[in-house]
């Protein structure tokens, strides 16, 4: 989130699209209510009509999958009645940038933008990727970008993105999302009214919006509209995803992907030999001295983390060597991780809190190429598919090899330390009670597992001992050997903020060896600093721990309660607030300042840098500190696959083809299915799958149901798997409401209830009338009565039935991120014979 | 953390029912009646622990009572300022998962190749087991340059998933474990 | 004690259920084996076990789809007729408190469980054979003597329920009725100690 929870009451116009906050994030809903209560519209925008919906002002159906199209004729509607706000986008945008007049659009380049290099299919572009040279600005003499700040040059981007959305017309829209006409108006008549200066409208999407080939753009045309209606850094704007467990947000931050080191810094590639490289080619280049360029300080970042890892021992270059490198061109995500595993070339795994037999996309394949591990180590709280995966159902023990261990970890409230929730408010937690038997924090369980490694290689030697033997491990009191007995989470917290190495003078003030580095802006480049995580580097200083602070006062007026536990980057509870002001530093909206230049200072939230406001020239910094031109992307060349988005249709489509140009599917996906392997099968437009299926939660369970799924309160509130759908459809195929049914698509089959409802209405799109389908994730064979119970099984109190809606879906990634197309795929719902 | 929250209470003039047995007024236990005077409130001497719920990102604050090390009940945090007391049904039932349910895992479990139970196994010998597993992999696969020649020791045969649960300060310690071992496929929940 | 009241505004509930388990988490009910019957309602109905509900209704409203949402657990009536019943048997099985909440002691073990469940007008206490008693909601009463809010009313975080004075929960509960308009309606009416507000009269025949 741009913003954070408490933010959302200030909002005059809420958007809930690829979200539904009531079952998923009910406490946000609080503050939707109280934005409500205040006046605000509330919108939902669902294939059906959920308890969300319920509490909305307005509600628009649309066919999953068909977001780009829906928010893209918003685009134009914006810019044919001049809704945007003409000032925020010419000065704090890339609006008035001069596009390379080779650049090419869909529109006029059969479906793709300029510079795709792959195949050409009856179904268009595919296995390939875009060369990027034509997505580039015009530039001058300086090297800066040509500019028309009348907006009017052909090629500038506000001209581009004019003539893109002109295509998206709201009878093709509606032909498109199955969204009739008179449901899509009211929806951009109502949230286009934030585009006034002092109002602000936001958006909550959350995993409706990034499981999908084209997840990253839904998202970015969203983030095109916020800047059009000058609704980023504003209180009740920004663009806000509601993230999905209790610490993603932290996990994510710390660098728990592969392509991401902590505060995400780039993982190193193999071109990349020398930590000089590494720097050089990290490190963003701008010419125009007005832009912060913030990355411009990423060696201050990478050193400072090296020191965290190795400590001044070692030197920055060795550290550097010995941080394993990724092929330059190679993925390595979770999708590939399966594929990789499918091909016997993976043979060991930590599935650390984590149960990926459910969680996973095309769960058959997952589950079959588990069976290739020769070991599996699990670390959970109680027993789960994953662990147990070898008495699965279809699985032969006496044929399985993998050795398994399952490990018993303590829940949060039995161990100490923080998380950072999806505000980035990092908050402290504490123990309440021991875990039960010999369970133990995970921290001490990795430490003990650490000690135990570097033990062995002490002892017997191997390969590339080094890291590990030098890697720094000092988080608590250690016996004559080295070795810790118990992880002092504060410790560990103080490592990742930092400190000083050595004695330093920064800026005329004197700070001391082994002190806290009090902010990420004295971090080093030289090696004299340590900080496990720049962006975290200002959560536990010579003041405290500041992630367990309590102080209720809101002195903001605005809820930002910046005394309460920390939030980074620097406490700054809305990113981009630069933004939310003039030229001379004045609110747009002054019944709502997040920040105001004032006596020359800035009051309200932390800044967006110290620099004063625009007005006062060459001293000033453009708001979008983060970018390297400090402006916001309207044109947004960075992704794989387009500057702009476009319509593409989801992997399996019950349509013949996509009804907006001769391109398919999004050409720049990593496909599976073109590989030939029947475990990557693909069914688009397929009649023996007529039904859009889509997944999402239930409010009483969560992710896998790993936890939820054995507290019987809960159980007993959602015990089943579920298939809902229709009056229409269930009437179609004589279904009755509460029988169970076969629901299946190619890669898979499962048994679920039927919820028949007639909250859910059949699509009309392209004169065709389509059904759409959904299935709750949560569910597993591990807890339910059908299971054979050994005796060293552990049996849940309540059964639940059903198994997880992943052995219906696709393993495809988004074009960027990888993250699957779990929200659309094709099935076929039957009666159980 | 272990004072009451004073604001929690609303004002009202009690004690006229002190002495009688109600149903409901019961200490943690099955359903059954009590002699359990309403004097008896069992958290009124509990220790309170604030802590932040498990589940979604909008990180609720919420009490855990405690009585001599157990939990006795488990509530929202009033003085907490984005739920200000208030919880969902899964923040709510955090009761379930502390100790008091039966079906946590408590020990080790082991499953050897082609066996077809879990075992009980001290933490010493899973761990033993665990590592030189690793190491075996890890050496077995180490690639110290790719077939350019170019340095990059790591290791492809070895992946992990997870984990979004834990602490900051634990996903932290974690990456940095695992990438001093030289893996590359480390993946999480947010890829999902 | 001063006469208090819970005030349900079924507008603002979202059927988070979040009241449901607290009701069971602060009573340590236990959870009952349920099957989904279609519909996301559960458990099918109140038990010694469950002493609150939420009712999911679907309706169409003038051609628009409306969902609503209602907790079914005890009226606390004034007088309450279970009390009225209890008395001519065995008096102190049934007591009615000054916060205006209708308890069942444990003497309500001497009287036939059939007289006290035919004696509620609104059908909600429920019998338990294990212990041989009769259950409902008794509206937190250990919380509530200590000033402790309801734990279904504490846990609501869409301000669907409320608890206080009953002056004050009626005034709400007024409030409410003329920002809604039409014929919304305070239900089932001023002689209880639990007060819903419907948003429409015709919820009446989904209660």
């Amino acid at each position: 989130m741009t913003n954070h929870w408490i933010d959302l009451q200030n909002s005059d116009c809420i958007l809930m699209m690829g979200s539904n906050p009531v079952k998923n994030h009910p406490i946000s809903f609080k503050w939707v209510m109280k934005a409500k209560e205040r006046g605000a519209t509330l919108i939902s925008v669902d294939p059906r009509y959920t308890r969300t919906s319920a509490k909305c002002d307005i509600f628009a159906p649309l066919r999953s999958g068909t977001d780009i199209a829906f928010l893209g004729g918003m685009i134009k509607y914006i810019l044919d009645s001049n809704l945007y706000f003409e000032e925020y986008v010419r000065e704090y945008t890339n609006a008035s940038f001069l596009v390379n007049p080779d650049f090419r659009m869909p529109g006029e380049n059969d479906g793709i933008f300029s510079g795709f290099i792959g195949t050409k299919t009856d179904e268009g572009y595919v296995d390939g990727k875009y060369d990027k040279k034509t997505w580039s600005y015009q530039t001058d003499e300086n090297g800066l970008p040509k500019k028309d700040p009348s907006l009017k040059d052909p090629n500038c981007v506000l001209q581009l993105l004019k003539k893109h959305y002109s295509r998206y017309t709201p009878e093709v829209v509606s032909r498109i999302t199955g969204t009739p006409k008179e449901k899509l108006l009211p929806v951009y008549e109502a949230y286009c009214k934030t585009g006034k200066p002092d109002k602000s409208g936001t958006i909550m999407y959350a995993m409706g919006w990034t499981q999908h080939t084209v997840g990253t753009q839904n998202i970015r045309t969203m983030g095109i509209i916020q800047l059009l209606l000058g609704n980023m850094g504003m209180a009740g704007g920004g663009v806000n995803a509601l993230r999905g467990e209790s610490n993603v947000q932290g996990s994510t931050d710390q660098g728990l992907l592969f392509h991401i080191l902590p505060g995400y810094l780039k993982t190193p590639k193999a071109s990349q030999q020398t930590y000089k490289d590494y720097v050089d080619q990290s490190t963003p280049k701008f010419a125009d001295p007005m832009s912060a360029n913030w990355w411009q300080n990423y060696a201050k970042y990478s050193a400072s983390l090296l020191r965290e890892l190795y400590g001044a021992e070692v030197s920055l270059d060795d550290a550097y060597t010995y941080l394993p490198k990724m092929e330059d061109a190679d993925n390595y995500s979770w999708l590939m991780i399966f594929e990789q595993l499918y091909q016997k070339k993976i043979s060991g795994m930590l599935a650390w809190g984590q149960n990926p037999a459910c969680s996973g996309a095309n769960a058959n394949k997952t589950r079959q190429a588990m069976i290739n591990l020769d070991w599996l180590v699990n670390v959970n709280l109680f027993d789960n598919e994953t662990a147990s995966f070898w008495q699965g159902p279809g699985m032969d023990p006496a044929k399985i090899k993998t050795e398994v261990f399952m490990l018993p970890c303590a829940v949060s409230f039995e161990k100490e330390g923080s998380l950072s929730n999806s505000g980035r408010w990092m908050q402290w937690r504490y123990k309440a009670s021991e875990p039960p038997g010999e369970a133990k924090p995970d921290a001490d369980i990795m430490s003990d597992l650490f000690f135990h490694l570097k033990e062995l290689y002490r002892e017997k030697g191997g390969a590339f001992p080094e890291p590990i033997q030098k890697l720094r491990w000092r988080y608590g009191p250690a016996d004559a050997s080295g070795k810790l007995h118990h992880v002092d989470p504060h410790l560990v917290a103080k490592e990742i903020n930092g400190y000083f190495l050595e004695d330093k003078i920064i800026n005329g003030r004197q700070y001391t060896k082994g002190t806290l580095v009090p902010s990420f802006l004295l971090l080093q480049s030289d090696g004299s600093t340590s900080s496990g995580n720049w962006l975290y580097c200002n959560s536990y200083t010579d003041e405290g721990n500041m992630a367990a602070r309590r102080n209720k006062s809101d002195p903001s007026g605005i809820g930002l309660y910046g005394g309460w536990a920390w939030c980074w980057p620097l406490n700054r509870r809305i990113i981009y607030n630069r933004a939310s002001v003039d030229k001379n530093g004045k609110p747009w909206a002054p019944e709502k300042p997040v920040i105001d230049w004032h006596l020359n200072v800035w009051r309200g939230d932390v800044p967006d840098g110290p620099w004063p406001p625009l007005a006062q020239g060459q001293k000033s910094r453009y708001p979008f500190i983060m970018l390297p031109e400090g402006v916001g992307h309207i044109f947004g060349p960075g992704l794989a696959d387009g500057p702009f988005p476009e319509h593409y249709e989801p992997l399996e489509s019950p349509l013949d083809r996509n009804p907006l140009s001769p391109q398919f599917v999004n050409p720049a996906v990593k496909r599976y299915d073109r590989g030939g392997d029947s475990i990557n099968i693909r069914s688009s437009n397929d009649p023996k799958y007529p039904f859009i299926g889509t997944t999402y939660r239930q409010g009483e369970h969560w992710q896998t149901g790993v936890m939820t799924r054995w507290t019987p309160w809960l159980v007993e509130l959602q015990p089943d798997m579920t298939v809902e759908m229709g009056s229409d459809l269930a009437d179609e195929l004589g279904i009755k409401n509460g029988e169970i049914v076969i629901v299946e698509s190619s890669r898979g089959s499962l048994e679920a209830v039927a919820v028949v409802t007639i909250r859910w209405e059949c699509f009309d799109c392209m004169g065709k009338r389509i059904h759409q389908v959904g299935l709750p994730w949560h569910y597993g064979w591990a807890t339910t009565a059908a299971r054979n119970y050994h005796a060293t099984d552990k049996k849940p109190e309540l059964f639940t039935f059903g198994d997880t809606s992943n052995l219906l879906t696709p393993n495809i990634g988004d074009a960027n991120t990888m993250i699957p197309e779990s929200k659309c795929f094709m099935v076929n719902v039957r009666k159980r014979s | 953390m272990t004072t009451f929250n004073r604001r929690e209470f609303i004002q009202i003039s009690g004690g006229a029912l002190a002495g009688i047995a109600f149903i409901g007024c019961m200490p943690p236990k099955a359903i059954q009646p009590v002699e359990e005077k309403v004097s008896g409130l069992r958290i009124l001497h509990a220790k309170q622990t604030t802590t932040i719920c498990p589940y979604c990102s909008v990180s609720c604050g919420i009490i855990v009572h405690t009585v001599k090390g157990k939990v006795v009940n488990t509530e929202g945090d009033p003085d907490h300022p984005i739920n200000e007391g208030t919880l969902c049904p899964k923040g709510m039932s955090v009761y379930q998962i502390s100790h008091n349910n039966p079906n946590r895992l408590t020990k080790p479990l082991h499953r050897e190749p082609y066996g077809s139970e879990w075992k009980e196994v001290s933490w010493d010998f899973a761990l033993d087991k665990i590592a030189r597993r690793i190491k075996e992999t890890r050496d077995n696969t180490f690639e110290t340059a790719n077939k350019d020649g170019k340095t990059v020791n790591r290791t492809l045969a070895i992946a992990s998933l997870g984990s979004a649960a834990m602490d900051n300060e634990e996903c932290y310690l974690y990456q940095k474990m695992l990438r001093s071992l030289g893996l590359i496929y480390i993946e999480h929940q947010a890829r999902i | 004690m001063d006469n208090m009241a819970i005030y349900i505004d079924i507008t603002k509930c979202t059927a988070c259920r979040a009241c449901q388990v607290a009701c069971k988490s602060w009573h340590q009910l236990k959870a009952e084996q349920t099957r989904n019957r279609g519909s996301h309602e559960n458990p099918p109905d109140l038990s010694a076990h469950t002493w609150n509900r939420i009712r999911y209704i679907e309706r169409v409203k003038e051609g628009h789809i409306s969902w609503k949402f209602f907790s079914d657990r005890c009226r606390h009536c004034d007088p309450p007729d279970c009390q009225f019943m209890a008395d001519t048997y065995l008096e102190g099985a049934v007591i009615k408190d000054s916060s205006g909440a209708v308890i069942f002691t444990e003497k309500i073990k001497g009287i036939d469980p059939n007289e006290i469940l035919s004696s509620c007008p609104y059908n909600i206490p429920r019998y338990d054979p294990e212990t041989n008693m009769v259950f409902k909601c008794n509206m937190c009463i250990d919380r509530i003597s200590y000033g402790l809010q309801p734990a279904c009313a504490k846990v609501c975080s869409t301000g669907a329920i409320s608890f206080g004075k009953k002056d004050d929960m009626l005034k709400l509960a007024s409030t409410r009725i003329n920002q809604i308009g039409g014929d919304a309606t305070l239900y089932p009416g001023e002689g209880y100690n639990t007060l819903w507000v419907l948003p429409d009269k015709e919820m009446l025949k989904h209660i």
